[in-house]
Formats: structure tokens, sequence, C-alpha cells
């Protein structure tokens, strides 16, 4: 018996750790909803809002790839759209250091949205909407980094930083717009119960004035 | 006049449910985030071991040796980066000088494992993989026991530099094809 919850278990912890692996692999942008706030995954020792866990330790040759998802996690009350745009390399360092790099950016199953150094903004200088997304939408996007085999000896241990900006407009939810999905959110019990029990409440009082104001008449008659 | 005062009532009623009713569409509004994302670039890292018989590190000071002697010096050399690499050593004296092993020292090269590349390199013959150290290089040294370079208060040097290239799309049949070799300045050197 204690075997087999041995290996039970050891198989709960393998496949926990293989998922939480397949997890962490990509970059992902998470709006909330709650306060406007965003959260970047993964992070890294560099920068905590870093999205590009793949691209560390490139080597001269390398053709890499960088999946990142931007999901939506507001309630579903909004649908969101979401942009996003470049503001290229952080400093000068990095701009020297991303400039011998090729980069492209790809909504998957959609248009190229930027294909040009990484030090560069190129399509992505404006303002550029990724999708309108209801609540537990995502868009999905591809990053590509070639590293030329010339790539100079100089460049070991360098680091590149490059800002990308997200920014989400919340709409209102249109009848024409399809239903979104429930998320447990509690729409229902934070939004039309107190305002259901304003309007009970005023019934009430205006009830209990009419009433009052009818017994004054009769007595006033009497 | 009591009329009045329950209009006023109905209508604000209505009026305050209403404001709540349409609560939502107040609400709306538009926030922006920076996502500081890294792109780092890898290295290639080499460390040179020297050990004596004993297995200790061979004296930094070096030794006292006297004509006709043998040294024990055991020379591998460790990957100590993330990436796999090809490898080559030059083995000098202090001025840069190869005929030293002529004229003052002979070693016993392993040339099962490392090529002379006749152009005054010894070259590892296979790719050498992260954590991973190379066979020996050689393992004593042997002092000339007549020539009339070694003179009393003499002092040699057996330079051993190494160089390392990545190995990761620079494919080559052998080591001695391999391009990208770094400039001699950017070496390890024991």
């Amino acid at each position: 018996m204690k075997k087999i919850i041995n290996i039970v278990v050891s198989v709960i912890l393998a496949v926990s750790v293989t998922g939480f692996h397949a997890y962490a692999a990509g970059g992902k942008v998470i709006y909330s909803g709650n306060c406007g706030k965003y959260f970047f995954r993964p992070g890294s020792a560099y920068s905590l809002t870093d999205l590009f866990p793949d691209f560390k330790g490139v080597m001269p040759g390398d053709s890499l790839t960088q999946d990142i998802t931007v999901f939506n996690r507001a309630d579903n009350r909004v649908k969101v759209k979401i942009f996003m745009r470049s503001l290229g390399a952080v400093d000068e360092m990095s701009k020297k250091f991303l400039s011998q790099l090729h980069m492209t950016v790809t909504k998957l199953s959609d248009t190229k949205l930027f294909d040009a150094t990484a030090d560069e903004k190129d399509g992505l200088e404006e303002w550029t909407l990724l999708g309108t997304l209801y609540s537990g939408g995502k868009v999905d996007l591809r990053v590509t980094l070639d590293v030329p085999v010339t790539l100079d000896n100089e460049f070991q241990k360098w680091v590149g930083l490059l800002d990308w900006e997200f920014k989400v407009e919340e709409l209102e939810i249109e009848k024409t717009d399809p239903k979104p999905p429930y998320t447990g959110s509690g729409n229902i019990l934070t939004f039309w119960l107190p305002v259901c029990s304003m309007f009970a409440g005023s019934v009430a009082v205006f009830v209990i004035l009419v009433k009052k104001n009818k017994e004054k008449a009769v007595n006033g008659s009497v | 006049m009591k009329n009045n005062r329950i209009k006023i009532v109905i209508i604000s009623v209505f009026a305050v449910a209403a404001s709540l009713m349409t609560q939502p569409s107040l609400a709306f509004y538009s926030t922006s985030s920076i996502a500081t994302n890294v792109v780092t670039a890898g290295d290639i890292n080499v460390k040179i071991f020297e050990k004596t018989s004993g297995n200790k590190d061979f004296p930094q000071d070096g030794v006292y040796i006297m004509p006709g002697s043998i040294v024990s010096k055991i020379v591998t050399v460790k990957n100590t980066g993330s990436h796999p690499c090809w490898l080559r050593v030059k083995i000098s004296d202090q001025n840069g000088r190869s005929d030293i092993l002529q004229d003052v020292f002979s070693i016993d090269l392993n040339y099962i494992d490392w090529i002379d590349g006749g152009d005054g390199y010894y070259y590892y013959s296979q790719i050498l993989r992260p954590g991973r150290s190379t066979e020996k290089l050689f393992s004593q040294v042997k002092v000339a026991g007549n020539s009339a370079a070694v003179k009393p208060e003499s002092v040699f040097e057996l330079n051993v530099i190494a160089f390392a290239v990545q190995s990761e799309h620079n494919d080559a049949v052998s080591p001695l094809s391999v391009a990208g070799w770094p400039a001699e300045e950017s070496r390890e050197t024991a």
C-alpha cells in the first residue's frame, strides 16, 4: 500500500514539476482589471517585468523563439482593447548590443508587427492594437531573435534592455457582443445586490411615508 | 404640497437607482504599463588546471630544477562556461616563443587526445562540453641535461595558453578547420 502511495505521489510530483516547467517557459502579460493592474511573467534577475526568458545567454548563430501570451483577466462587465508599442532600447549600451540582433514580432495567425534590428521600434513605434478581448480572452505573440554568426567577441556577457509598453482600454459590453464566459468574479453579488437593496429600501421608505401621510389625513379629518 | 413632496421622493428614488445602474459605463478607463525585456549574450569560459602527481596544485611560484630532472606537471583544461566549445592551446616561454620545448624542456604530450596543428597550437580532438575537462595535455616536464641554455640561477617559464571558440553553429569535421578562434589577447593562461 505504501509503495502504491509512493508511486502515486512521485507521479503527481513529476507531473506538477513538468507542468510548472511548461508554464514557466513563455512570457505572459496578464491584465487583471483590478485598478488597472498588469502582471508580467516570468521576470528575471535583470528585470521583474522581463518577458524574454528564452533570450538569455544567446550565442552567435542562434535563432530563438519566444512565445508571449497576453491575457485579459478583468471581470465580465467589460471587454478590453489591448495595445502595445515598443519604446526601443533603454540605454546606449543596450542599443549597441541590440542593434546587432534581428527581431520579429508576430501576432499568431495574423500579421507581422515588427521586423527590424532589436533596438528599433519599426512597426511598433505607434500604439498597435493586439485585439479586443473579453474576460478570459488572450492573444498570442511570437518573437524571434536571430543572432548573426559574425557577432563580435566584445559582446560576450552583454545585456540589452528593451522596453515594451502595453495599454488597455476598457469598454462596456454591448448587447451585440457575444456572451462572455462566467469568470466567478461575483458580478451579481457585487453590483446588482446593492442596487436592488437600495431600490427596495427606497420603495419601503416611500410606502411608509405614503402610509403616514394617509394616517395623518385620516386623523386630521376625524 | 404633500403631492409635491411625494413626487420629489419618487423622482429621487428613481434617480438614485438609475445612477447606480449606469455606474459601470462611467468607470471605464485606459491604463498602461511598461515591460522591460532583457536579452543577454552568452560567453565561453575555460580554465586551465595544473596539478602534480600527488593531485596537488602545481606551485604558483614554480619549482627549482636541475639539468636532467623531471617535474610532475599535469595540465588539463575545463569548460567552466555553459556552452560547448572547441579548444586549442599554445605552449611557450615568457617571451611567447615555442622553441623552449626544444632548447630547455621536453614534455610527454598526449597525442591521443591532442593534435599538433603544425601552426604553434595543439588542438583538443573533440568538443569540450560544459563542466567537462580535457584529457591531460601532458603530465611531466623533463629538463634538458646538457643544454647550454640551462645555467645556474636561470629562470624559465613554461606557459600554457588556452583558446576556446563556441562549437554551436560552428560545424567542422576536424578541430583544425574550426573558424572564429579568439585573438591572442583574449585567452586563459597558466
